[in-house]
């Protein structure tokens, strides 16, 4: 079968957030990321004959634009997050003086 | 008088978003599933909640009002908390507070049957050098006791335990007798065939309030063909045993699962139907596991992820149709994964835990004395694969707990710190499975592209969540009965 090429702009969409929708078909897929001039560009060869590969460029934009949507709620969240767990479960750490 | 206007009480414009996690709906790909950090959930256009995580949602808006009751998205933080989201998220996690709580014995690894299946590597009947000893069992118990639940569920596995019902009895007497001064809540269960059972026996377990967990895998040609003993009666056998010990213990006190092999999954109204003939309320539909004799006989008997998630829909359908005619049958699994879903709480599940259940949830006392922080450990060990056993029974548990193999399983035993779990929907009602990964994968974290049991755990959530969504209302109100019972009941850790 012969590979898949997808282009994604480099203006649109970081890195991070094509290698990690790209991540998601290496259990089909043999997968290449290549950072091109204005684009990045994902390359995927079909592990064997039995992958239906009809639809796996628009699987894969859609991917691509859910992952760029993580990035924005990470960015916006990820320090929160952290507060918010050890908030929650330090009723669980020892009290000062105490073994644990 | 006059009302005054609304903008009279409206807060600071704009809000925050919280953390949260989304996936598309397999079923509709123009919707996602949003989940809250404490599982708190939603589902909404894919455009909508864009617009939400780009800050283009209006507080007039009914998906505004929603976001902020499920802690997805928070306004003037002068008018609102997130107390309640601290609490939802300890709530989901409370197991941490208690420990190991199910602690299983292994007395004897002898059994009578020939399961091609079996994960446990089992010994023949006459060989006693693969009994629990008195040494091992005293030590057992001592440290059983050195773990803090107040509630600890004391298992008893084999092979066959009832081989060794001395040794069930002589622990259980051992284990009351020290928590005389313990005053924990004990609860006994023993996994086992149910065949020979004695009065003696059944009057033992009646005094001592224990729970019959067996296997019967379907009707008798299904249950004879996969559990062969030479005199080829094992179906009889099973049903009497299941039989004696309901009239003895009550109907509540003996459960059945069924381990599907390949040809199981041409029959599962059969199936379902024997289970419904003999008057059980539960069933638990368990795929194959990657160790023991199932991988030896896996040419034969295995079958993909896919087949058995196909095989699952079909059973559910027709356990819909039983409950829809007016008798109650829930299937265990699917219970749990309703109750994460439609409730606030956790319900301690060792294998649907995050930090994992491995050691933290459980612990395996085996027949020679070695220690697992989980049955599939122990399985690996009888495999030849040692990486996982946590010491030997006259060690301290602060040796077992601060040992590199614990480490190593602390290390990948976070399902939200693991690639792709860590943006999963589902996460914070799923679990980490370290040692499920090593085994199927050779590596404790493991690539969740391929992951069997990420691809079981998504299809089941994604599928049950689409009949709930979807289904007639009495299917709904079917699948909420399932999930409100779990919150009912004290978690037993289903065995073979």
């Amino acid at each position: 079968m012969s590979t898949i090429e997808v282009r994604f702009d480099a203006v649109l969409f970081s890195s991070e957030a094509v290698t990690r929708a790209a991540h998601r078909y290496t259990g089909e897929y043999f997968v290449q990321v290549e950072n091109g001039i204005s684009d990045l560009i994902v390359r995927l060869d079909p592990r064997s004959d039995g992958v239906d590969a009809s639809r796996i460029a628009e699987h894969l934009r859609n991917s691509a634009l859910d992952e760029q949507l993580r990035e924005h709620v990470r960015k916006e969240t990820s320090e929160l997050h952290a507060v918010l767990v050890e908030a929650a479960l330090r009723p669980a750490l020892p009290k000062s003086g105490q073994e644990p | 008088m006059k009302f005054a206007a609304r903008q009279t009480f409206a807060g600071r414009a704009g809000y925050q978003l919280l953390p949260l996690r989304f996936r598309r709906l397999p079923w509709d790909q123009n919707r996602v599933l949003v989940t809250s950090m404490s599982g708190d959930w939603l589902i909404a256009q894919h455009s909508d909640f864009q617009r939400a995580v780009l800050g283009h949602l209006e507080p007039d808006e009914p998906l505004f009002a929603d976001m902020e009751s499920r802690f997805l998205i928070a306004s003037d933080p002068d008018r609102s908390t997130l107390a309640p989201l601290l609490s939802q998220y300890r709530t989901r996690k409370s197991y941490l507070a208690e420990g190991p709580q199910l602690h299983i014995f292994v007395v004897s690894l002898r059994c009578h049957h020939t399961c091609a299946y079996c994960q446990v590597s089992r010994q023949p009947v006459g060989e006693s050098a693969f009994d629990m000893s008195d040494s091992t069992a005293r030590h057992a118990v001592e440290r059983l006791f050195d773990f803090p639940a107040s509630t600890l569920t004391i298992e008893f596995q084999g092979g066959e335990p009832l081989l060794r019902f001395d040794r069930v009895r002589r622990l259980t007497e051992m284990i009351e007798q020290r928590n005389r001064s313990e005053r924990r809540t004990l609860r006994f269960v023993i996994a086992s065939t149910l065949h020979d059972l004695t009065d003696e026996q059944l009057s033992f377990m009646r005094d001592h309030e224990f729970e019959l967990s067996t296997s019967l895998d379907g009707p008798e040609w299904l249950h004879n063909l996969n559990r062969p003993r030479p005199e080829r009666d094992s179906y009889r056998r099973t049903i009497e045993g299941i039989e004696r010990g309901r009239r003895a213990l009550g109907e509540a006190s003996v459960s059945a699962l069924t381990t599907l092999t390949r040809r199981s999954l041409d029959a599962p109204q059969e199936i379902i139907e024997e289970y419904r003939k003999r008057g059980l309320h539960s069933i638990s539909l368990r795929p194959l596991s990657p160790y023991g004799f199932a991988r030896k006989t896996a040419s034969r008997s295995a079958y993909t992820m896919e087949e058995f998630l196909k095989f699952y829909e079909a059973a559910l359908d027709h356990l819909l149709v039983v409950n829809r005619s007016g008798y109650f049958l829930e299937e265990t699994y699917g219970r749990m994964l309703l109750s994460l879903l439609l409730t606030p709480f956790s319900h301690g599940y060792v294998d649907l835990r995050s930090p994992t259940g491995a050691g933290l949830g459980a612990l395996v006392y085996d027949y020679n004395g070695q220690v697992y922080p989980s049955d599939e450990a122990r399985m690996l060990a009888a495999m030849g694969d040692h990486s996982f056993s946590l010491g030997r029974v006259e060690e301290s548990v602060e040796a077992w707990m601060s040992s590199p193999t614990m480490q190593r399983i602390f290390s990948s035993g976070v399902a939200e710190a693991l690639p792709t779990c860590a943006d999963c929907a589902y996460v914070t009602l799923c679990g980490a499975d370290p040692i499920d990964h090593y085994a199927r994968q050779g590596d404790t974290i493991g690539h969740r592209p391929t992951s069997e049991f990420c691809r079981k755990q998504m299809g089941l959530f994604d599928y049950l969540l689409q009949r709930w969504e979807q289904g007639s209302a009495a299917d709904r109100e079917i699948l909420e009965s399932w999930a409100l019972r779990a919150t009912r009941r004290e978690n037993v850790r289903e065995a073979a």
